[in-house]
């Protein structure tokens, strides 16, 4: 399979600065450190791990919304860490970001038909006419009733202004999406729906997807490999199926175990287990 | 604001053996929608309604959240009730909100007056409430802000503050949610113990059935504001009976399920209905793969015991389906 996005030896730091006029840098945090991968034409590879593991920031560099601090990113044969300006804009409208929060992402301001038409006036596609049917075009294939491009997003739901800001990622006809966290802030009953609808997009367009999420179980329904990231590093990096059924390093078996899965007994004799590991630490 | 629809009671007779009841509610607001149709008289000459009555060391406990009056004498009097939100708020006042009827917001520190004693008291029992709530250096942390503790040790302190009312009934709104899965493990083995070593009756709500699996006795499943089934914990996982309980196991995305990633999910179709203006019928029918021309879109169905202690509101649960054909929902 081709590489979309070939990502080396990424590593992004910030800075910790003190001082009230004069800042100084007094140490950094390494958020992401030496992380590797590649990304297939048509493939999903999951990135899981911890609340600052570093997984939303590695997304981030990718899409040179944060600038890495060394390492490249190649997408589709080109180099992005060095672009700017207008060459950087041209490649931006081929990836795009799903982000986590329905409720903050979209601005409150704008009607559903201006925040799904907003990447097509920014790199000035079509003209109006064009771009409001393509709007409507848009909500149709996300499943949002295309009648209500003059309502506000507060008049809708949780998983109706998710499909919304999935119609502005894919308003630009992109190749490649980063998924941070598309559903973790959705109803249960509603993330099936739009799982599914990830889905469907993907098979339709031949999306390639990054997706990025600290639920394990929403990840192995959606991804080909899956990155497991801890501190920044990525630990384990394989086939989804694989880290699964037999993941290798400690660390992700730690991750899956503690995953509480829907049966009663099961969580009872884990349960047990974890009560004897504690006593057994206790005692010695 | 216009006002919610009453939300029925839910456990009027939750026996005094209930350890742990589970709700999994829609997205309702649980506590301050509570409330029944029968008006009781208080001990203390206070009129109220009774939405909780669990039975042990109190002998009953009664709150009233439709006004703000009988929960905050409620508190005054005994301090018997206590809610763990979702996460503490990262304010550095540790402030538990929980928000009254109307509309006043009752606070951390005022509810210190109302306990035995406050997080802030510099006494030595806080430090050993922090200790047993395994927050590690517990002593030294007392100064420390919240922002400055991770979510999980937040969670710690937000169940030391609940316990040090010594309640009889805790109520743990969605309490690991905002966790990662490997702290959210040490949370609910926390909660259970001190559920244990306080003898205290406590009900988690939450959306993730696999919590439900790991700390319920009881579970109570609700949809729209009502409750639709009710079992104990072993009995709703082995034969879930309503068709939403199903649907909701069903709609999971599971840990343990190969092929899942070249399949499509199993959705429930729709979306809960308008709570301001909920239909008269099976409030589920419209969502339902069962429901069609006959008795639950006529009427609402009644919540009726299928087995001693299973209950369930629907025409059509899983026992009853023979015959019953299923419907395609879009």
């Amino acid at each position: 399979m081709d590489a979309l996005v070939q990502v080396r030896n990424l590593h992004k730091s910030f800075p910790i600065k003190k001082g009230i006029l004069v800042e100084r840098t007094v140490d950094q945090v390494d958020a992401v450190i030496d992380v590797s991968f590649d990304i297939g034409k048509g493939e999903t590879l999951g990135l899981v791990g911890e609340s600052g593991s570093g997984k939303s920031t590695t997304g981030y560099c990718i899409l040179q919304i944060i600038r890495p601090t060394s390492g490249t990113v190649v997408f589709d044969g080109h180099e992005l860490t060095e672009l700017k300006g207008e060459d950087l804009r041209r490649l931006r409208r081929r990836m795009q970001l799903v982000f986590q929060d329905p409720f903050a992402s979209l601005d409150p301001r704008m009607t559903v038909g201006d925040i799904v038409g907003e990447p097509l006036v920014v790199h000035k596609v079509g003209s109006r006419q064009e771009r409001r049917a393509r709007v409507r075009e848009l909500l149709d294939v996300v499943g949002f009733d295309p009648g209500y491009t003059n309502r506000y997003p507060h008049e809708f739901s949780g998983g109706q202004r998710q499909r919304i800001g999935i119609a502005r990622a894919l308003a630009l006809s992109p190749d490649f999406i980063v998924c941070d966290e598309p559903v973790s802030a959705l109803d249960v009953s509603i993330q099936a729906q739009i799982l599914n609808l990830l889905k469907d997009l993907q098979q339709e367009f031949g999306l390639t997807y990054l997706f990025i999420a600290h639920d394990l179980a929403v990840v192995r329904a959606m991804s080909d490999r899956i990155a497991v990231m801890n501190a920044g590093r990525i630990v384990e990096l394989g086939d989804a199926e694989e880290v699964y059924a037999s993941p290798r390093e400690e660390y992700t078996q730690a991750l899956l175990q503690a995953v509480p899965i829907p049966d009663p007994r099961k969580m009872r004799e884990r349960k047990r287990e974890r009560r004897r590991l504690r006593s057994a630490l206790a005692e010695r | 604001m216009p006002e919610l629809p009453e939300v029925e009671t839910v456990a009027r007779d939750l026996r005094p053996r209930l350890v742990g009841a589970t709700i999994v509610g829609a997205r309702t607001n649980w506590v301050r929608t509570l409330r029944s149709q029968d008006p009781v008289g208080f001990a203390d000459g206070v009129t109220g309604r009774i939405v909780l009555a669990v039975g042990r060391r109190a002998k009953q406990l009664v709150v009233e959240l439709s006004g703000d009056v009988a929960l905050t004498i409620h508190l005054k009097m005994t301090g018997q009730l206590f809610v763990v939100p979702a996460e503490l708020p990262e304010d550095p006042y540790v402030r538990l909100v929980l928000e009254l009827a109307d509309g006043r917001e009752l606070r951390f520190r005022d509810i210190r007056k109302f306990g035995k004693i406050g997080l802030y008291g510099r006494d030595p029992v806080t430090g050993e409430l922090l200790e047993e709530v395994g927050l590690p250096r517990a002593a030294s942390r007392l100064d420390d802000y919240p922002h400055r503790l991770s979510g999980g040790m937040r969670q710690r302190v937000m169940i030391a503050i609940a316990i040090s009312c010594d309640p009889a009934l805790l109520i743990a709104d969605e309490p690991t949610t905002a966790l990662d899965v490997t702290v959210q493990a040490q949370v609910l083995d926390l909660l259970a113990e001190m559920r244990d070593a306080h003898d205290m009756a406590m009900i988690v709500i939450t959306h993730d059935m696999g919590v439900v699996a790991d700390i319920a006795d009881e579970v109570l499943v609700m949809y729209a504001g009502q409750v639709v089934e009710q079992a104990p914990v072993l009995e709703l996982f082995d034969r879930p009976e309503h068709p939403y309980t199903e649907a909701l196991l069903g709609a999971l995305p599971q840990i343990e399920d190969p092929g899942v990633r070249h399949r499509r999910l199993t959705a429930i179709p729709g979306r809960p209905p308008d709570l301001l203006d909920p239909p008269e019928t099976c409030r589920f029918a419209a969502r339902c793969k069962y429901a069609g021309g006959d008795a639950c879109t006529q009427h609402m169905p009644e919540l009726r015991e299928l087995r001693p202690g299973h209950l369930v509101r629907s025409e059509h649960p899983a026992s009853e389906r023979a015959g019953v054909r299923e419907k395609v929902v879009t």
